[in-house]
């Protein structure tokens, strides 16, 4: 659970990047952190991480309160949190499969548990084909779908998504959302920060909107499920299945280890819900 | 640990120039300091030898007795400041002699051992205790000349110090300057992988994790270099070996036993770990901040 209270973060220059947030997000749930750009949601993610301190306020995150965590503890909140960066933060030097590893490296896996995991993982972003490629022989696309790899490399109970569809067309960004969503369907909260109204209008989950710092709208509730999530899909693909189903069809091919067994019955309940309708439709 | 090893292997395979000059600067560093450190304890071992030499010679007058001399002897010997005393008489100066010009056949046929003196050759414990002993030995009876070499000790004393205190400036001035080489080296490869650790700070990496392999690298420039440095230092000993061999003549200092040289790469392999060690924690903790 990550809970934000009362959270106002100042620059020394004078800057406030959020003022006054608060906001709780429940484990397994999928959020959509909204708003202009300088709206304060990359902020959002640097507070997280512990990047930043906030001015004033609390954050906690699965109940430890980031603000009494120590230097030294620190590598173990953000091995908690997979990042996927604006900017994608990829080592240049390294591979798409090293880039994966280095996480599982830090990690202390086995030589033998990472070559499993990465390629597990690879395969579920559909990188497979694309493991010895530097980052600079790699697509928007596959670069958005690297760093998503690295960051469910640690397995982590959150992830946070900063802009993963800015730099991309609607179909790879499409890609990338049905991911994250399949993602969080194996129980992982997902926060993914966009500016990209149409797919938040599409994909039914929580938006939490933030202007000039302040949150102005949080959907805590979702609305009914609309009817063209898919179609709108569907509609800037240029042909064949649509991304969501792709990836659908993939996580069902490659079921990945859930690794946390105790699944909360109402999620379980949930997602079976959303699957009918889908089905329905 | 096995993992920074790789990554260390990797950094250096990706500079090599950079790896091969850091190794080579450090080997000329560590060389000279090897070779200082060398002449400092050869000079200390000079100066042990000439100091455990007779350092007093008595020359009695041809008419003192055996028993005259023989009681000088025990009352030198009773001295605590003496710590042995030989006696050299006649015949066996005049054996010493011949030795010495055994080449010399002219010199030899003009001397027998009446026209030499016998003798009684004292060494002291300590350096100062000479001209102490000289005095009283002056004063008995049928002694008719006292040498002492206490002006040649006192400048070999004198000359060790300097060599001492210069050896530890320059010793002190080559480590700073290796350090700094280690340091500049390590900080541009940090500085060049200053993303990086940004990155790997993000994904949660220890600070170990992160600075683990440059320390590595420092250790591993300076242990390379402190061998180079010591098989150069050990090959131009063996080279100059004739020559310092008859340079130095009685003084037993060549050749260098080998458990001196093995004591010495071992120490030298250490120190070459301290300083690379040291320089890359500098160098690293700067970016960890």
């Amino acid at each position: 659970m990550i809970r934000f209270e009362n959270v106002t973060k100042e620059f020394p220059n004078g800057t406030i990047a959020i003022d006054d947030v608060s906001f709780v997000i429940d484990p397994s749930e999928f959020v959509f952190l909204v708003g202009p750009s300088g709206a304060g949601k990359t902020t959002i993610l640097r507070l997280l991480m512990r990047e930043l301190h906030p001015t004033s306020g609390m954050i906690n995150v699965d109940g430890s309160d980031l603000a009494a965590i120590k230097k030294r503890e620190l590598p173990l909140l953000r091995r908690q949190i997979g990042a996927v960066f604006q900017d994608y933060k990829l080592i240049s030097d390294r591979t798409v499969y090293e880039n994966v590893a280095l996480v599982s490296d830090i990690i202390k896996r086995t030589q033998r548990e990472i070559d499993e995991h990465v390629n597990e993982i690879l395969s579920l972003v559909g990188l497979e084909e694309k493991r010895d490629l530097f980052p600079s022989q790699l697509s928007g696309g596959e670069l958005q779908r690297t760093t998503i790899a690295r960051a469910l490399a640690t397995q982590p109970s959150i992830i946070f998504a900063d802009e993963p569809t800015g730099n991309l067309d609607q179909a790879t960004a499409w890609e990338i959302i049905n991911l994250l969503l399949m993602i969080n369907k194996k129980d992982t909260t997902v926060i993914v920060s966009t500016h990209n109204q149409d797919i938040v209008e599409s994909v039914d989950k929580r938006v939490i909107e933030l202007v000039k710092g302040r949150v102005v709208r949080d959907t805590k509730k979702p609305p009914e499920q609309k009817a063209p999530t898919r179609e709108s899909a569907k509609s800037e693909q240029p042909s064949g299945e649509t991304p969501q189903k792709e990836a659908e069809t993939r996580l069902e091919k490659e079921p990945q280890k859930v690794e946390n067994e105790t699944v909360p019955e109402e999620t379980k309940v949930k997602s079976q819900k959303q699957k009918r309708k889908k089905k329905k439709e | 640990m096995k993992k920074s090893f790789t990554t260390t292997y990797r950094h250096i395979r990706r500079t090599p120039y950079q790896a091969l000059s850091a190794i080579t600067v450090l080997t000329v560093t560590f060389f000279i300091a090897t070779l200082y450190f060398l002449v400092m304890a050869g000079s200390e071992k000079v100066l042990r030898y000439f100091e455990t030499r007779p350092q007093v010679t008595v020359f009695f007058q041809d008419e003192a007795q055996k028993d005259q001399i023989d009681a000088l002897r025990a009352k030198i010997r009773s001295n605590p400041g003496v710590s042995d005393v030989k006696y050299i008489s006649k015949e066996e100066a005049l054996t010493i002699y011949r030795e010495q010009n055994k080449d010399e056949p002219l010199l030899l046929e003009m001397v027998t051992a009446d026209i030499l003196p016998a003798s009684l050759e004292i060494s002291a414990t300590n350096v100062s205790n000479l001209s102490e002993i000289a005095k009283i030995v002056g004063q008995e009876p049928g002694v008719e000349e006292v040498v002492y070499q206490e002006d040649v000790i006192n400048a070999l004393t004198g000359w060790t110090r300097g060599v001492r205190i210069a050896g530890v400036a320059l010793l002190s001035f080559l480590s700073a300057t290796s350090m700094l080489i280690i340091l500049i080296i390590i900080g541009l490869k940090i500085s060049s992988r200053k993303v990086e650790i940004e990155i790997l700070k993000l994904l949660g990496a220890t600070n170990w994790y992160i600075i683990g392999p440059y320390i590595l690298e420092g250790v591993f420039y300076g242990v390379l270099g402190a061998f180079f440095a010591w098989g150069a230092a050990y090959v131009l000993i063996l080279y100059t070996t004739p020559f310092l061999i008859s340079f130095l003549g009685e003084i037993p200092l060549i050749p260098i036993p080998f458990v001196f040289m093995a004591m010495l790469l071992a120490g030298l392999l250490i120190f070459g770990a301290v300083i690379g060690s040291l320089a890359s924690l500098i160098a690293a903790r700067r970016f960890l901040r």
